[in-house]
């Protein structure tokens, strides 16, 4: 056989097998000028193809297997074309070839289908098309001065071609924008192909650009979820965009998104001062964002008087306060003093003018804050919760509120289990008793305007974690086995065993601890004990005062070995002077006064070598960084930016 | 059997002619519907050839070869002469295949009998017929069976397979070789039965 034979076998094969019906396709073609050439013999059905026959199925499995079972897959790499969608609410998705011709144009979602309605796009160029799209987005008014923006996308295998696409494109849109007299603010960007994603985009109704915007929107602001935003319009997402000065390096940004649509920035900010009883030269302001809480759009402000942090979040459509917080720093003083928690719970009640019967939930945990002893104590009245951080001495440090807008009926005491029920309908739920289970804590939480109960524990090294309704109803959980311990080292008498781990407890943590400090517990403070997972171990951290040095250690769980010690004189006894002196020390040495300044950031670390305020903030274009010295005012460090 | 396969031939190298064929594309771009019959005459079994070669389903491919020349008519007005009509038509008939390629891929997977080189449907196809198809769509690489159709079939010289593939020529006429020797290695296996 000669290489000649091999090609006409081929060719009869092809001769065979290839269609041979013109008259099918002379009948879809539309008459041009002149030269009419009457058919004959017409038969205006498109040739039917008849249903594979099962017998042909069975000879074709027999044939590929006899020929050497090389299976036959479509390898989707070898595609060249591209993808382009347009996201506005509308999201569709146009399929070109190499040569830049739409060979399908796709409605993502219901609005989509409204702007494709009765286009037949298919053949006609990208610019045609894109033209024509925008034409529709337009006269439909989902484009217009109060929504001005529109995502580009481009999926393409080849990079250079994919990045003249999204130029071009761009081009395009602009100048359809432009003659329509509207300042566009136009989003473009490039992806590639992406399982996860595609299915996240598949399951909300958006073109694979929008999910990927929305995807990095998230990963840079955890306070966003990817559901909470899929819904919303590209407009917002890009409001989110720029007012959180959010930079996305794949993403290019041209315009401004409009906010046209909402209140404004100002009556935001009024509503909230409004709310707050102050008036706008009583203030710092140091924010007013975007953000979406509870899926609606909010301006987030947030300002500062009188040593107390405000946070609201207004709807930026109707005004109304959704959400609001503050915070009140007070002056760090006493040291090492050791009230008990009950103690500590009522010097926090009393804080707010609340008696204990009108609050519920009460937690109070000892813990390390600023590196000094703290209790922790978090309670709820109504739809508020407090925080409260108070010291050994029983001094309040810190207090919050946070107002919640209940959705609907709040649930009414009486059909309110309570914490000791929540735990133990979490337990029954994971099928265990509470002496099988460590850590078990927990505590009263708020969330979608309802009263619910996180409970956490762990049972060996799965972590629990769970969210009761206030009915008892197992609202959502969550289990993570986290790795085996790695094998303990030879030294602890626990060889042979095939125990794949064992825990010293608390008790033993506590023993290990002390031991390596040269101290008896009764000569410490303030003992914390946590337990963590790290690595696949089991490790307990554990803290404690004595003699005016703060002891911290890192303790294995299997072994009793010390991991980590570290220990520190704690700050001198004097007092602190407060973060609102720190502040006005700051704003002195900058020779501006409060009304003047925005973006005010502060951080205390009351524990550093040097205690001292952090304090960030812009007024004009200049940014301000100042380290002011807690104990006596004094600047430790400052630094002035463009 | 020799002589039937040699006037086969002759109508596939009639059909390599770019001259003949801009004249035909003239023509359609003219109105003409004799011109866009003879064309399909012409050159259908290479359409189609190329089409199963990216497509490895025989109704897919024969949907593609029937789109390429609705295609043809429509886009004809617009086709500059420059001595590339077959490369130029086989273009129009890759992209529909990629396109279609890529629309299934997103819609579903297809189930590996789908694919299958056995849903080509043709009263005249031999049970040899069979075996060259379904030797090439089995034992193939995808970029070697472009090759094989595009040059015995298509009638493109290895230059123009390379350009139109966007690869070497040395590449071309190597994978060109050794892609015959499958070929033929199977199909005197086939005869040896």
């Amino acid at each position: 056989m000669t290489d000649r034979n091999v090609e006409q076998a081929l060719r009869t094969a092809l001769e065979h097998a290839a269609p041979n019906d013109v008259e099918s396709v002379l009948l879809r073609c539309d008459d041009r000028k002149g030269n009419v050439i009457p058919m004959t013999n017409q038969n205006p059905e498109k040739k039917n193809r008849k249903p594979l026959r099962l017998a042909a199925l069975a000879a074709a499995a027999c044939l590929v297997l006899a020929i050497g079972g090389g299976s036959v897959y479509y390898n989707q790499s070898q595609t060249a074309a591209s993808v382009v969608s347009l996201d506005v609410n509308p999201s569709i998705e146009l399929v070109l070839n190499s040569r830049e011709r739409v060979l399908r144009a796709t409605a993502l979602n219901e609005d989509a289908a409204a702007v494709l309605d009765g286009m037949d796009l298919k053949g006609s160029t990208l610019d045609v098309a894109v033209n024509a799209l925008m034409g529709s987005l337009l006269k439909n008014g989902y484009v217009d001065e109060l929504a001005n923006s529109i995502l580009i996308t481009v999926e393409d295998d080849d990079a250079t071609r994919a990045a003249q696409l999204e130029s071009q494109l761009t081009e395009t849109v602009n100048a359809v924008m432009t003659s329509s007299s509207i300042n566009g603010a136009i989003l473009s960007q490039v992806v590639n192909q992406n399982q996860d994603l595609q299915a996240k985009a598949d399951e909300y109704g958006i073109s694979l650009g929008k999910a990927q915007l929305i995807q990095q929107l998230v990963d840079q602001n955890p306070t966003l979820t990817f559901e909470s935003l899929a819904g919303r319009t590209v407009n917002d997402l890009n409001l989110l965009l720029s007012s959180q000065a959010t930079t996305l390096s794949t993403v290019s940004s041209t315009g401004r998104a409009s906010d046209g649509g909402y209140i404004g920035t100002e009556v935001a900010k009024n509503a909230a001062l409004a709310h707050a009883g102050l008036s706008a030269d009583q203030v710092t302001v140091s924010k007013v964002d975007f953000d979406v809480e509870d899926g609606r759009m909010v301006y987030e402000v947030e300002f500062w008087a009188n040593n107390v942090e405000y946070e609201y979040d207004v709807d930026a459509t109707t005004g109304e306060i959704v959400k609001n917080h503050t915070e009140t720093y007070t002056a760090a003083a006493g040291q090492n003093g050791s009230i008990d928690q009950a103690a500590a719970k009522a010097a926090a009640l009393s804080a707010f003018g609340l008696s204990e019967d009108q609050a519920e939930g009460i937690v109070v945990i000892p813990s390390y804050d600023d590196g000094r002893f703290v209790y922790k104590v978090k309670f709820w009245a109504g739809s508020t919760e407090y925080f409260c951080a108070v010291d050994g001495s029983g001094q309040i440090l810190k207090s919050e509120k946070e107002e919640h807008a209940s959705s609907g009926s709040v649930a009414t005491s009486g059909t309110d289990v309570g914490l000791e029920a929540a735990k133990a309908a979490a337990l029954k739920h994971a099928g265990l008793s509470a002496d099988q289970v460590t850590g078990l804590t927990a505590k009263l939480d708020w969330d979608d305007g309802q009263r619910v109960y996180e409970v956490d524990f762990w049972q060996g090294s799965t972590e629990y974690e769970y969210e009761i309704n206030a009915d008892g109803t197992v609202r959502q959980y969550e289990s993570e086995a986290h790795a085996a311990p790695t094998a303990i080292s030879a030294g602890s008498g626990s060889s042979g065993s095939s125990a794949t781990s064992t825990d010293i407890g608390e008790t033993g943590a506590k023993a290990a601890a002390l031991s390596a400090a040269g101290l008896t517990e009764d000569q410490v403070q303030n003992l914390f004990i946590e337990r963590d997972w790290d690595d696949g171990r089991i490790q307990y951290e554990v803290k404690f005062q004595a003699n005016g040095t703060r002891y911290e250690y890192e303790i294995d769980g299997s072994t009793g070995s010390v991991l980590k010690g570290e220990n520190k004189a704690t700050a001198a006894s004097g007092s602190f002077i407060s973060a609102d002196e720190a502040l006005a020390k700051a704003l002195s040495h900058a020779g501006l006064d409060q009304s003047a300044i925005r973006e005010l950031e502060m951080d205390s670390e009351l524990d550093d070598d040097v205690p001292h305020y952090s304090i960030d903030f812009k007024s004009g274009n200049l940014e301000y960084e100042y380290e002011i010295s807690a104990t006596d005012g004094s600047v430790l460090k400052f630094e002035q930016d463009n | 059997m020799i002589l039937v396969l040699g006037a086969m031939a002759q109508e596939a190298r009639a059909a390599n002619p770019n001259g003949e064929l801009e004249a035909l594309i003239g023509g359609i771009a003219a109105g003409s519907r004799e011109d866009l019959a003879e064309l399909y005459r012409r050159t259908r079994a290479a359409v189609y050839g190329l089409a199963l070669s990216y497509l490895k389903n025989g109704a897919e491919a024969e949907d593609v070869a029937q789109d390429t020349f609705v295609k043809v008519w429509a886009a004809a007005p617009s086709y500059r002469p420059q001595g590339k009509s077959m490369a130029w038509l086989l273009t129009i008939a890759r992209n529909l295949a990629l396109g279609r390629l890529r629309s299934a891929a997103r819609i579903q997977d297809l189930s590996q009998a789908e694919w299958s080189a056995f849903s080509i449907e043709s009263d005249t196809l031999t049970a040899d017929d069979r075996t060259v198809l379904g030797a090439a769509l089995a034992r193939l690489s995808d970029e070697e069976r472009h090759i094989v159709v595009l040059h015995a079939v298509c009638g493109l010289k290895h230059r123009e397979i390379a350009q139109f593939l966007d690869l070497a020529l040395p590449t071309v006429l190597s994978k060109y070789h050794r892609s015959l020797k499958k070929l033929k290695t199977i199909l005197e296996g086939d005869d040896a039965q």
